[in-house]
């Protein structure tokens, strides 16, 4: 699919340290008078990648690309955009049900003459198994073991049938019981904040993006991924490669300034900010975070910040890619070579929040002195 | 250092204040109990009044406002390196006091990344938590989200016989009554380290930070701030023992999981053996007499209403997450196949079966129809000849009589918890369109992806406006040429054979989603595109 020709000529090539992979150019849109990118929010920027990449003059069409490039704080077009997650995050409760229905998409391409192969998750697709475990047992140190035994009694037949869809599908993993809660797996371990995948016979490097079946999905919007939760049967849609359609978004910058003071802590901050933003209105918009006091908080008070996203109701609580997102991914084990590649990708996009970049023009602005918490 | 654990907590009662406010909130609602329990009805803690701790003598008894659950659990606070550390510091303090938990308070730590076990291990933390009964009891959303298993049997004749309002204290995201464990109905939220600092208490009737802990051995009062780590101290702590190599060496392998997940009896091959015995898998009828050529969509003749109801219904209503009461066809279901009523489990957990999941569509115990007035739950009217029946009962009696149905409904049709099932329901019940006043956003959504038609009373109709009650007739024309936003006419003929014409507007957003209801949904319109090609 040569589509450079359609998307602005933003194909280009990124060298990282020898390794070349394939990227489309931010800047490319600035160059035809689009948009000016640093003015844009963060989260827009990521969006704005997606349609450009998967711009193929149907499903994603230039307008589509120009409608969003054309972002301006008083004046959001009011379009629906085809956004194309890059992945997508399932946990047991909701994943089941989606299984069974794409088992039964199988079954039923067969009894239609079809090749049920083809019935498969186009976009990745990661299933964690977190919802099932009681605590049946505790205070003692067999506990862990017998309520993985009562867990596994009870649900046999659904682990059954997530296991065999671990080996029948393709582009779907089980992350199976006794591992973890999603939104902490994928913090610490799935996320990869720039992809850099094997497409076509090419290697292309572009923003990890998602779409998750549980409401704290946000907790990701911590480390600079753009993701949220949305209902059982729109996930199931965009792992079977139907672009998630959504309007166009207000983003409402928030500006942290100062410090915490001794003993206050994130809990207090999200508190706060909870209710500052619950008392703006964000109900269906991004939020980003900014500021001297942003780029000071810890990777893990940013992610409850994010993680409360449905709290305060909006879709994200964005928080921008730093130093400290680089940190994080190499305290929690992600390998130099790739925090390297995230780095420049991200700097090279603009993605990357620098000290001393402009603030991006935000939609309205909300500002909290840490130091008043 | 005083402000520290005034403002800490400050912060179990304002979470609970907030959370109050966020409970009627539709937008924040939208997502509750997504772990599968229902909300109970707002009932207001009635605590004693402050009761001091005895120094000398005998261990406090259970009373109101006592802990019967002090979980360290959910995603919010478990991957936070500082307070997990934070909580191990506080226990390794207490334990160092000869303080102890009281017997009645169901402890536990889940976290949810097995690095964290790693890093409190490190930092010899382990054993103090133990010490106080925080033992590991699993890696996943456990207490969080309901699964906090059965108090203790005398815990439980305690608060039933004296109907007391005994507390759970959790360091989760959400509050509400009767989502931790039907038993507790006050729920508060605290970080990881005031969860320790209330099992040691085992009461949330207490002021921190004025009266003592407890005592410790030699009768001395323990405070707060004489077991509360500075921050230094943990920022230290965090420092030397969090390693990105714990992090390497527990994600190194995670898609295996254990030998009990490895040792599934799991079918293999390319398409999924069904098990006709299983009640928790089996095929959904979606894709059954599947026409691969699908002709113009059909006016609706003379459907009626299956359902009625007023504003506000959430997804909860349409398809619950919790208990399946054993006298609803559901439980009728499972007690047909053999499934013991202690083995129900709840809704969520069966969410793979379309044949609990159906007859659980418009479950929910207090739903209010008004085709039955004064009565709650699965009810409603076979409408031809009057007879009340359960809900799913009816509906198969009209779907034998090639009757189309419909759902009538107030504003935000569908709020609360994003959950699937409430539209696949819908559908498989015959439910061809809803006429709401608003919908909720991901329901409407959802609805559009079983090819229900989402309709809409004009702006300042409504079912009372127009008089109808539910005993209509309803003829819905032009649907075959329905546009997105455009409206279709609505004949409803009483029982006296009066006539009322109204107009509705289509609750679709593009020709995409005209497209899927069409196809009967966008699973359905993917699958026939995949069979022919395209």
């Amino acid at each position: 699919m040569d589509n450079n020709s359609i998307s602005f000529k933003a194909r280009d090539t990124l060298d990282t340290r020898g390794k070349k992979s394939t990227i489309y150019r931010l800047d490319k849109l600035e160059e035809n008078g689009l948009c000016k990118i640093t003015s844009l929010p963060y989260s827009i920027r990521v969006l704005l990648e997606n349609l450009v990449r998967n711009t193929d003059g149907k499903v994603v069409t230039e307008e589509d690309v120009k409608n969003l490039a054309g972002w301006k704080p008083g004046n959001v077009p009011k379009t629906d955009i085809p956004y194309i997650p890059s992945r997508v995050i399932l946990q047991d409760f909701t994943g089941v049900p989606a299984v069974v229905d794409i088992a039964a998409m199988r079954s039923a391409m067969k009894k239609l003459g079809g090749n049920p192969e083809e019935i498969n998750p186009v976009i990745p697709a990661d299933l964690i198994i977190d919802h099932s475990v009681q605590v049946d047992c505790y205070g003692t140190s067999y506990a862990r073991n017998c309520n993985e035994k009562h867990e596994f009694q009870r649900n046999r037949e659904r682990y059954e049938l997530l296991h065999w869809a671990q080996n029948a599908f393709d582009n779907f993993n089980v992350v199976p019981p006794g591992s973890g809660i999603i939104h902490q797996v994928n913090l610490e371990h799935l996320a990869n904040v720039v992809h850099l995948r094997e497409e076509n016979g090419e290697t292309v490097a572009y923003p990890d993006t998602l779409v998750g079946t549980d409401s704290h999905t946000t907790m990701i919007n911590g480390l600079g991924v753009l993701g949220w939760g949305v209902g059982g049967i729109e996930a199931e849609a965009v792992m079977l490669g139907q672009p998630y359609y959504m309007p166009i978004p207000e983003v409402v910058g928030f500006e942290l300034r100062g410090e915490l003071k001794e003993g206050i802590t994130a809990t207090d901050l999200v508190l706060t900010v909870t209710q500052m933003l619950r008392e703006h209105g964000v109900v269906g918009k991004f939020v980003e975070f900014y500021g001297p006091g942003y780029r000071k908080l810890s990777l893990p008070d940013r992610a409850i910040l994010a993680n409360m996203g449905p709290e305060y109701g909006a879709t994200m609580g964005f928080c921008p890619v730093d130093e400290v997102t680089l940190d994080y991914m190499r305290m929690t084990g992600r390998s130099e070579e790739h925090v390297n590649m995230v780095s420049q990708y991200c700097k090279e996009q603009g993605l990357f929040a620098e000290r001393d970049a402009p603030v991006p023009e935000y939609t309205s602005t909300l500002g909290l002195d840490m130091g008043t918490v | 250092m005083s402000t520290a654990f005034h403002r800490t907590m400050k912060d179990v009662f304002s979470l609970k204040k907030g959370s109050e406010d966020f409970e009627n909130d539709s937008d924040y609602s939208r997502w509750l109990e997504e772990g599968g329990y229902s909300i109970v009805e707002k009932t207001h803690p009635g605590h004693s009044g402050i009761r001091k701790i005895k120094c000398e003598g005998e261990e406090v008894d259970l009373n109101h406002g006592s802990v019967a659950i002090a979980s360290i659990t959910s995603c919010t606070n478990t991957s936070n390196p500082s307070v997990l550390i934070g909580a191990g510091l506080v226990a390794k303090k207490a334990v160092e006091r000869g303080l102890k938990v009281k017997p009645f308070v169901k402890t536990s730590l889940g976290p949810g990344s097995k690095a964290v076990m790693d890093y409190l291990e490190a930092a010899g933390l382990v054993p103090y938590l133990e010490a106080l009964g925080f033992h590991l009891v699993g890696y996943g959303c456990l207490t969080c989200i309901g699964n906090s298993g059965p108090l203790h049997k005398s815990v439980v004749k305690e608060i039933e016989e004296r109907d007391l309002t005994v507390a759970s204290v959790l360091s989760g995201n959400r509050n509400f009554e009767g989502r931790i464990s039907p038993h507790v109905k006050a729920n508060y939220l605290a970080s990881p380290m005031l969860v320790v600092a209330f099992a040691l208490a085992g009461t949330v009737d207490i002021d921190l930070t004025k009266e003592p802990i407890a005592c410790d051995p030699n009768g001395e009062p323990v405070y707060l701030k004489d077991i509360w780590p500075a921050n230094g101290e943990i920022e230290q702590y965090c420092g030397k023992y969090v390693q990105p190599e714990m992090y390497e060496k527990e994600y190194a392998n995670v898609f295996q999981g254990t030998e009990r997940w490895q040792e599934l009896d799991a079918p293999e091959g390319l398409l999924y053996d069904w098990n006709n015995e299983s009640t928790y898998i089996q095929e959904p009828p979606f894709f059954q007499d599947f026409p691969l050529n699908i002709g113009n969509m059909e006016d609706i003749k003379d459907a009626r209403a299956l359902v009625v109801v007023d504003d506000s219904i959430t997804t909860d209503h349409i398809s619950p997450a919790g208990s399946i009461p054993a006298d609803y066809p559901a439980g009728r279901y499972l007690m047909e196949h053999g499934v013991a009523e202690e083995e129900f489990n709840s809704y969520g957990s069966r969410r793979g079966n379309h044949e609990v999941m159906m007859r659980g569509t418009f479950g929910n115990v207090r739903l209010k129809n008004k085709l039955v007035p004064g009565k709650e739950g699965s009810w409603t009217v076979y409408l031809p000849d009057g007879e009340e029946m359960p809900i799913y009962d009816a509906a198969m009696k009209y779907m034998e009589n090639d009757i189309p149905l419909v759902v009538i409904a107030g504003k935000e049709y569908g709020t609360g918890s994003s959950r699937d099932w409430a539209a696949k329901g819908t559908q498989l019940l015959g439910v061809k369109v809803v006429i709401a006043q608003s919908y909720e956003r991901i329901h409407r959504s959802n609805l559009v992806g079983m090819g229900v038609i989402p309709l809409q009373f004009r702006e300042g109709e409504s079912k009372e406006s127009l008089g109808l009650k539910g005993d209509e007739t309803y003829t819905i024309k032009g649907i075959s040429e329905m546009k997105p936003g455009g409206e279709l006419e609505v004949v409803a003929r009483n029982p006296d054979g009066k006539e009322v014409t109204f107009n509705v507007t289509v609750n679709l957003n593009s020709d995409i989603e005209v497209d899927y209801c069409k196809n009967g949904g966008i699973l359905h319109k993917f699958l026939r595109d995949k069979v022919k090609g395209e």
